[in-house]
């Protein structure tokens, strides 16, 4: 563990040490060869392949079995396209959120429920930290290195969630997007904030929307003409928005029309015209700025309904819902992602519990001794 | 029976030259280029670096080049151009 430390290979945190037969389980999970390559950046001469994802997977504290998770999740972030062009270079620290649906949620304890986005579930807690410890490690995107984010988020330790499909009123939001509901998915984006809605005082559908809208157009989320978000809804208020008729499209076109700011407020923040050459917000002065549209009505922050996406996740206690800031004006369909494994539909149930990991035993440094009596104890037979 | 730990970097099975080119001893009587990464404020604060080249490391001249996408790698065609001369070589590595 502190072999790794010393050499600069952890996010901070303690790390699973990994040799060539640990890793070997997780490459069982697979049918890919282990020199595919997943992501590449020809900007920094690096790729992360199925090897190395698997060992950055066993580095962060996965179970073998969470591998095919994320081997879809380092697809997505590749078909997502933020990553590739730069973006975790980039002085606008994001951080990668990956959306889980399907079978594979109950099959290895993703945590869909009360304190989502929060710790206590390994599942969460290391497919989130494997993404993260594969861009520090393969990537070299090290904090005041390569990654120049001015400010970084906690989401940069991990950031993972499942859909809590059984307790929401829609389909999920694989199925949204051309999936079979048994299927299971990832789907992932590059966020910059996740910011809480509490809304407990009404049941009146076009408040509530009203409330979340507010925070979608903050001016302070506006570096570019437009924002996108995905809004995670408690069980509470998803029902309360179907009760009333809406689905996912009503909720999307509501935020669309009502995500809005005055030019007087855009203008108090600088914020009121785009530049000709970035389309980023800027003041009316500035020499790139385009000519102000006539009127002083309200301005679109959202570029279309599609620049949202509607997931449901939370405790059914409490009307608490979240905006998740991804970052970008998107509105074209997510890059939701099937996850395929050789044995994934064979494993039987498992309860979320924080299991231990293999200790690291004394011996020189850069080797970990193999002790017989060391089970994993998976319930496979395999140690 | 002991077991190596595997590096995460992948840095052992790169096979990537990733040598830096040899710097010259001075300035005096180069052409620089600059290349702009289109980032807003890129070329007014490269023409300036330009100007203070030539006040004060005696550079012959310098010449912009300009990225498609800051993010991305510098297209293949800007590379030939710059290539063709005798030319030193900066990057605006500001993100």
């Amino acid at each position: 563990m502190e072999y790794y430390a010393d050499q600069g290979w952890t996010d901070g945190l303690p790390v699973v040490p990994v040799t060539e037969s640990y890793l070997a389980e997780f490459l069982a999970q697979t049918d890919r060869d282990p020199g595919d390559v997943l992501l590449p950046m020809p900007q920094l001469n690096r790729a992360c392949t199925v090897r190395l994802a698997a060992i950055n997977a066993a580095l962060a504290g996965c179970r073998p079995e969470y591998f095919p998770v994320v081997l879809a999740a380092w697809e997505s972030l590749a078909a997502e396209g933020y990553p590739a062009r730069g973006i975790w270079q980039s002085t606008t620290g994001t951080a990668p959120f990956l959306i889980v649906n399907g079978p594979v949620r109950e099959r290895i304890g993703l945590n869909s429920q009360g304190n989502v986005f929060g710790s206590g579930f390994r599942a969460n807690a290391t497919i989130g930290r494997a993404v993260r410890l594969g861009v520090l490690n393969v990537f070299g995107l090290r904090p005041h290195e390569l990654d120049q984010a001015t400010q970084g988020t906690p989401a940069k330790y991990t950031f993972c969630i499942a859909e809590n499909e059984e307790e929401s009123p829609w389909p999920p939001l694989h199925a949204e997007f051309g999936l079979a509901a048994a299927d299971s998915a990832v789907t992932a984006m590059v966020i910059r904030s996740c910011v809480h809605i509490e809304a407990r005082h009404t049941r009146v559908p076009e408040q509530l929307a009203t409330d979340i809208a507010g925070t979608i157009s903050r001016t302070g989320a506006l570096i570019h003409e437009t924002i996108s978000a995905a809004v995670v809804l408690s069980p509470e208020h998803a029902r309360l928005f179907s009760a009333a008729g809406w689905d996912k499209s009503s909720l999307r076109q509501f935020l669309f029309d009502h995500a809005v700011r005055t030019r007087a407020e855009l203008t108090a923040a600088g914020k009121e015209a785009v530049s000709s050459r970035t389309r980023w917000r800027l003041p009316a002065d500035h020499p790139d700025a385009l000519p102000l549209a006539a009127g002083d009505g309200a301005v679109r922050v959202l570029n279309s309904p599609a620049a949202v996406l509607v997931v449901v996740a939370g405790a059914g206690n409490a009307g608490v819902s979240a905006v998740v800031e991804t970052f970008g004006p998107r509105g074209a369909p997510p890059p939701v992602t099937r996850v395929r494994s050789t044995g994934l539909d064979a494993l039987p149930l498992r309860a979320p519990r924080a299991g231990g990991v293999r200790g690291r035993l004394p011996g020189e440094p850069g080797t970990v001794a193999l002790a017989a009596g060391v089970c994993l104890s998976d319930g496979y037979g395999r140690i | 029976m002991r077991e190596k730990l595997l590096d995460p970097t992948g840095a052992s099975e790169r096979d990537v030259d990733t040598t830096l080119a040899p710097r010259p001893r001075s300035l005096r009587g180069l052409t620089a280029g600059l290349l702009d990464n289109a980032k807003p404020n890129a070329s007014v604060l490269l023409s300036h670096v330009g100007r203070e080249l030539r006040r004060q490391h005696g550079i012959r001249d310098f010449v912009m080049y300009q990225k498609g996408y800051f993010g991305t790698p510098v297209e293949e065609s800007v590379i030939q151009q710059c290539s063709s001369g005798r030319i030193v070589h900066w990057r605006r590595l500001v993100y």
